[in-house]
């Protein structure tokens, strides 16, 4: 068979951004066979190019008219771009953040970025997956590399008994998940595209059978699982307190987004037959993990786990854009995790530059910074004031816009409890900036009194300085200038056609000739009237 | 043979492995829990392949990439399980405590 025409038949060119990170993966994995230990001074280099080569890849890949490929197995449509370019640039951030730290533990740079890249690459499948075999491949290799890279510092009991914890929790939640995957295809009367897995659940009358509402749980089960929703989310604090930080960093961006792509293109493309349900059970873990993260994070001693659980709160949030199902909802829900993205990962840069100094996350240990570090503390107090939704800072617009839309959409509850939770979230946010900027001369702590000088010429400290420096500005400006964010995540959802029928409900079906669509419709359109 | 005893013996087989997932303290056996939940998956998906989709069988090519990807995670999770033995002296999950609030 002809190499092209088999190109062309199964429409490969939509996955070439991750064609570019595999080409990038092998060449870091044998350059660094070759060469040996130097490598370490090109390899991040060479990764964040096809990081963001690919993130220029995608942009062609943009309102592709011809996005199905791999005969329904992936499909690169608007949203699923946009959820590659978050995850691939939160990749190339946390690259930028990590050559300094694992460099300085001594192990190996070049198996890391190996590692991180496959996660990556698995997260930006499950970003376009559109069949169930491809989700679960996908699903399993971002959760593969990460319990790796969550184990990674191997000497360090604490990353192991972290890398332990989260492979037997993701491992049963991936097989649980499997689980109710297995369902989905026995429904469907053995079908494994989510579209023909709708049409044929309708068609074969088993759109309100128990076996449906046991799949639709145990599905969710799994997707919490990545996105870190309470009750779910017992993994997260242990985690990110044993793992090294970068690692961090990426699983609470990347991974985490990659979770909420599965979560929209899964529920909305295979379970509109029960959309009254999904939409319960994610309001009820919106408002858990809204509360729950949010409280818990008050009583938090090391950074760590505060931002464990700030970012559960966070998830809380953006589940508010899912559970709406409007338009305004999914793109608020872009635009937040957009906005998310910079400062999660700024916060994370300035906590990784101060464990690099002084050694220690403990929050009571940050006092006193500002007379030692004045561009950490200015980058960490943005970080956080945005993350806590304080304006004009990025993170602001970005709740202004969630809850407006909630607010559109009648969803008064969670917008309330939302502004509520929100508030209790600026505390904790706050104490850790008071803690650095107020605090007299004397009651400087132990580490910050012996805080070593300034020195951004050691090696690996640049791209760290650039990442601070990037998310910095990025945070602060975001908000200010967010219009064109606003308009990207706006027009990924209007030009994503599956999105389309659960909004649009007065236009007419894109594909009527689909059997059984029409009751389809009608059945969303009463779900989402009623 | 009806397809309903099939769908009972991987439900079985799922509920004993979600029991040795929550008793076990011996990280092995977790892991050998979570293979029998795979396991369990693998009977119904051959099951529904073999009732209900006997012409396309994606049900058996999906077992062949779940059996994959169990030996895949298998090998990581001992992989670990090796790591934290050689750090800690011990597999038993209670004694792993060094991180709670």
């Amino acid at each position: 068979m002809d190499f092209a025409n088999l190109v062309a038949q199964l429409n490969a060119g939509t996955i070439l951004p991750e064609g570019i990170i595999i080409a990038t993966l092998l060449l870091v994995l044998v350059g660094d066979l070759i060469v040996g230990r130097t490598s370490s001074r090109w390899t991040p280099y060479v990764a964040i190019a096809g990081l963001l080569a690919a993130v220029v890849a995608l942009y062609f890949q943009w309102n592709n008219p011809n996005s199905i490929s791999f005969l329904g197995g992936f499909n690169s449509d608007s949203l699923s771009v946009i959820f590659r370019v978050i995850i691939a640039l939160s990749a190339a951030l946390t690259i930028l953040m990590s050559v300094r730290y694992v460099e300085q533990s001594g192990t190996s740079l070049a198996e890391f970025l190996v590692i991180l890249l496959t996660a990556t690459l698995g997260g930006m499948f499950m970003a376009g997956a559109d069949e169930l075999v491809m989700t679960y491949v996908s699903f399993e290799t971002l959760g593969i590399s990460s319990y790796l890279l969550t184990g990674y510092m191997k000497r360090d009991p604490r990353s192991n008994e972290a890398a332990l914890k989260y492979l037997l929790i993701g491992a049963s939640s991936s097989a649980i998940f499997l689980y109710g995957i297995s369902l989905l295809y026995g429904l469907s009367g053995g079908e494994t595209r989510l579209t023909a897995i709708t049409a044929n659940i309708l068609a074969n009358n088993v759109d309100q059978s128990i076996g449906l509402l046991i799949a639709l749980v145990f599905v969710i089960a799994g997707i919490a699982f990545k996105i870190a929703a309470v009750p779910f989310h017992q993994w997260t604090p242990d985690v990110y307190e044993g793992s090294p930080t970068p690692v961090v960093a990426f699983l609470s961006v990347g991974s985490k987004s990659a979770g909420f792509a599965l979560a929209i293109r899964l529920l909305v493309s295979a379970f509109p037959a029960v959309s009254e349900q999904w939409h319960f059970v994610l309001a009820a873990l919106a408002i858990l993990s809204m509360l729950l993260g949010n409280v818990v994070a008050l009583a938090q001693t090391s950074m760590k786990r505060l931002l464990a659980y700030s970012s559960i709160g966070q998830a809380g949030f953006v589940m508010i854009g899912l559970v709406l199902g409007t338009e305004a909802g999914y793109a608020s829900m872009i635009f937040y995790l957009l906005i998310y993205l910079f400062m999660n990962l700024g916060g994370f840069a300035c906590i990784i530059l101060f464990t690099l100094r002084t050694g220690t996350d403990e929050i009571s240990e940050y006092s006193g910074l500002y007379q030692k570090d004045p561009l950490l503390t200015l980058c960490l107090s943005v970080c956080l004031l945005s993350l806590g939704g304080i304006p004009p800072l990025a993170g602001f617009f970005g709740k202004l816009y969630l809850f407006w839309a909630g607010w559109q959409a009648g969803a008064y509850w969670l917008v309330l409890l939302g502004l509520i939770t929100s508030v209790i979230s600026i505390y904790y946010y706050i104490r850790v900036v008071k803690m650095m900027v107020v605090k007299e001369p004397e009651e400087m702590s132990e580490a910050v009194k012996n805080y070593p000088a300034v020195n951004w010429n050691l090696p690996g400290m640049r791209p760290l300085q650039v990442g601070v420096v990037f998310a910095l500005v990025t945070t602060s400006l975001a908000g200010i200038l967010s219009n064109p964010l606003f308009t990207l995540a706006n027009n990924a959802v209007l030009l994503t056609p599956m999105l389309q029928p659960t909004i649009t409900t007065i236009q007419p079906a894109p594909n009527p000739a689909t059997p059984g669509y029409a009751d389809l419709e009608s059945e969303t359109k009463e779900a989402i009237e009623g | 043979m009806e397809l309903q005893y099939f769908l009972l013996l991987a439900a079985a087989l799922f509920c004993i492995g979600i029991y040795g997932l929550v008793t076990s303290r011996n990280a092995i056996r977790v892991l050998m829990s979570i293979e029998l939940l795979l396991n369990a998956v693998n009977i119904n998906l051959m099951a529904f392949s073999n009732y209900l989709d006997p012409s396309g069988i994606k049900g058996q090519v999906f077992t062949v990439f779940v059996i994959t990807i169990a030996a895949a995670e298998a090998a990581v999770g001992l992989a670990i399980v090796l790591s934290i033995y050689r750090n800690r002296d011990t597999v038993d999950m209670e004694q792993f405590n060094l991180l709670k609030w």
